[in-house]
């Protein structure tokens, strides 16, 4: 039965501030959808609108954020979700979230062990003391983190295995779906590299359905089966891995790919994209992508294009094609 | 071949005393952090060189001692033929004048409560350049030319209503209002989106091949080495391991270190690979009181007994880098 639809459904999800200047646009009219077992990544510069995704549907959202849409996690539709219920049932238990800055997002003055057994604790009342330390044992092995591990401090740890430690958090109550946001971004390059690998393998070991956010669209094609391009809160493209590598259709996915210095092949000068994001308390008619768009033309500049599906699983929002779409017809 | 060299660095150490607990400040007793190690390198005008490196190790210890901004504890900097460790007082002034740095953060790099064009002033008016006149004039020259127009605009905003990539360029103006023979850009693009980054580094490049600058490059990303650099030294635990021409560095890595870090840079889309490529385990660890042998010998795979006692000493050994590695013995 849950095969009829994907884990994560995303229909229509629209975000704004509000704040002192006006409705900020945070994300507009996103629709995406994750099956069971896949990985997405959301790649985009920041301000694009890839955490506040994460957020909301994590339901952690800041007040005085406006969210419209429906968010279907395995079918029921997350915003509905009461707090108590959010809770008891979904955070941690269903959907889990790492993030970039492990060392704000643990307690400097707990022991590691202490805030590992107070969120069993707290999310499966159930387990005794005995069967929470088992279920903890577990995931550091899983993680490949010493016993000691416990016993520490956050600052004592290093930069990787506080990672690792926030990965094991995240696992702890064999969530079916975790966030992992800039999970990597602040390591080391080899690091990163065994972090990554890591993410791979528990992905298979505890049958994970994963969203990976990144700007490093090196992290992006390492641990992704499908990459989502968000560009000023919107949905520019979205196209299995490796047909966004080899074939990236939209102008804004071409330049973030070829703005980054490669290992290999000629070296000639790189290019990066001039301008910068557009004020989003009142985004342009027409493309957002458009005023730094080198192949804008007066018809990108009026009317936003819609996001059309040029091959099976293939997404681009951009006026070229909207146009071929409408002649092929 | 220091006869022509605009840096001439000899046996360069520089070493952070610490205490551990209580019983070490009783007894008065001192271990020390060695951050910077038997580093020796001199360096050409028109040339960029590229310090690459996990954190910690000592990458950016040598880009503050080259602008004196560090005190080495031992080995020698000679500037233009001039020991830079002796300066101070006008000859102190006018090095600092021709030795520039630029940091990562460009949200710290000015005084928030000073305009942008009062910064740059600050500048222009410690090292008695012309008069009021010259120096706006001189300041709108230098920004228009590096892509900042109009400049006014720029002028007359504070640092925070700049974003980071404006920041940093107007980091890289202000360094080069007095134009200085060297620069050292501390991982000028690492906090930027990788669509401002190519800017910054483009930027570089033109000082460089236009104005005959010499610029240290320090760096953790190998393929933005690559894309910068002439040379490369790849650092490990505070010395040099590896250090030779940056397309033989990625072609040809001999360094197991060296290899390490470039199989773990990860490929944005089917990039192909060169050299072998190497994992390791385990993280840097910190450098206290080192005993003799390669630093790397506990995390290497080919490490054999003669590496845990013997320190390597850089040197070509017939190839085309000079690497510190028994291997090549």
């Amino acid at each position: 039965m849950s095969q009829h639809y994907p884990l994560i459904d995303l229909q229509n999800l629209s975000i704004s501030y509000s704040t002192p200047r006006g409705m900020v646009s945070a994300v507009d009219d996103v629709s995406l959808q994750i099956p069971h077992g896949a990985s997405i990544g959301l790649v985009g510069e920041s301000g694009s609108g890839k955490s506040t995704i994460a957020l909301a549907l994590m339901r952690l959202l800041p007040p005085n954020a406006r969210v419209t849409g429906r968010m279907l996690f395995d079918g029921t539709d997350l915003t509905l979700q009461t707090e108590t219920q959010l809770n008891r049932g979904w955070r941690w238990r269903r959907l889990s979230m790492v993030f970039q800055k492990s060392l704000s997002a643990l307690s400097p003055v707990h022991r590691v062990g202490a805030q590992m057994h107070d969120v069993l604790a707290l999310h499966e009342p159930g387990l005794r003391e005995a069967q929470r330390e088992a279920r903890i044992r577990e995931v550091l092995e899983a993680v490949h983190l010493p016993d000691r591990v416990l016993r520490s401090y956050p600052f004592e740890l290093s930069g990787g295995m506080m990672q690792r430690t926030m990965i094991a958090l995240g696992l702890l109550c064999n969530p079916p779906f975790v966030i992992f946001d800039e999970a990597t971004t602040a390591l080391d390059v080899i690091t990163q590299a065994q972090i990554l690998k890591e993410i791979e393998r528990l992905k298979d070991e505890f049958d994970l359905t994963t969203m990976v956010i990144s700007h490093d669209v090196g992290v992006i094609n390492a641990v992704t089966d499908i990459v989502a391009v968000l560009y000023a809160g919107q949905v520019m493209e979205v196209a299995p891995r490796e047909r966004f590598f080899s074939m990236p259709a939209h102008p804004y996915s071409r330049a973030l790919i070829s703005s980054v210095p490669r290992l290999d092949g000629q070296q000639g000068r790189i290019t990066g994209i001039p301008g910068s994001l557009p004020d989003l308390t009142n985004p342009p008619s027409g493309c957002r992508f458009a005023p730094r768009c080198p192949h804008a033309t007066p018809e990108c500049m009026e009317r936003t294009p819609r996001l059309i599906e040029i091959e099976p699983g293939h997404l681009v929002r951009c006026t070229e094609f909207a146009m071929k779409d409408k002649t092929d017809r | 071949m220091s006869e022509t060299a605009l840096i001439d660095v000899q046996d360069l150490r520089c070493l952070f005393p610490i205490r551990k607990g209580l019983g070490d400040l009783l007894a008065r007793r001192a271990h020390n952090v060695h951050a910077v190690d038997s580093v020796s390198f001199s360096m050409q005008r028109g040339e960029i060189v590229a310090l690459v490196g996990e954190s910690g190790c000592g990458k950016s210890t040598i880009g503050r001692m080259l602008v004196k901004l560090q005190e080495p504890t031992d080995g020698a900097i000679r500037f233009d033929g001039q020991d830079v460790t002796t300066l101070s007082g006008e000859s102190l002034k006018a090095f600092r004048r021709r030795a520039q740095i630029i940091f990562q953060n460009p949200f710290e790099a000015f005084d928030p409560r000073l305009t942008i064009g009062a910064s740059l002033m600050q500048a222009l008016r410690i090292h008695d350049i012309g008069s009021k006149a010259d120096r706006e004039a001189l300041i709108v020259s230098v920004m228009e030319r590096s892509g900042l127009k109009p400049a006014q605009d720029f002028l007359a905003r504070y640092p925070h209503e700049l974003s980071g990539g404006q920041s940093q360029r107007i980091a890289t103006v202000r360094a080069m209002l007095l134009s200085p023979d060297f620069l050292v850009a501390d991982e000028p693009v690492s906090m930027l989106d990788v669509s401002v980054r190519a800017d910054i580094l483009n930027q570089l490049l033109d000082l460089r091949d236009d104005e005959g600058m010499a610029i240290v490059f320090i760096t953790h990303d190998l393929s933005v080495a690559r894309y910068v650099a002439n040379r490369i030294a790849v650092m490990y635990l505070g010395m040099f391991v590896e250090i030779g021409p940056a397309e033989e560095i990625i072609a040809n890595p001999r360094h197991p270190y060296s290899r390490a870090l470039l199989s773990n840079t990860l490929p944005v889309g089917d990039e192909a690979r060169t050299g072998e490529p190497l994992e390791i385990g385990g993280e840097v660890p910190t450098p206290v009181d080192i005993k003799p042998g390669c630093r790397f010998a506990n995390r290497c795979p080919f490490a054999f007994d003669r590496c845990r006692v013997e320190t390597p000493v850089l040197q070509p050994h017939g190839g085309k880098t000079d690497v510190a590695c028994h291997l090549y013995d």
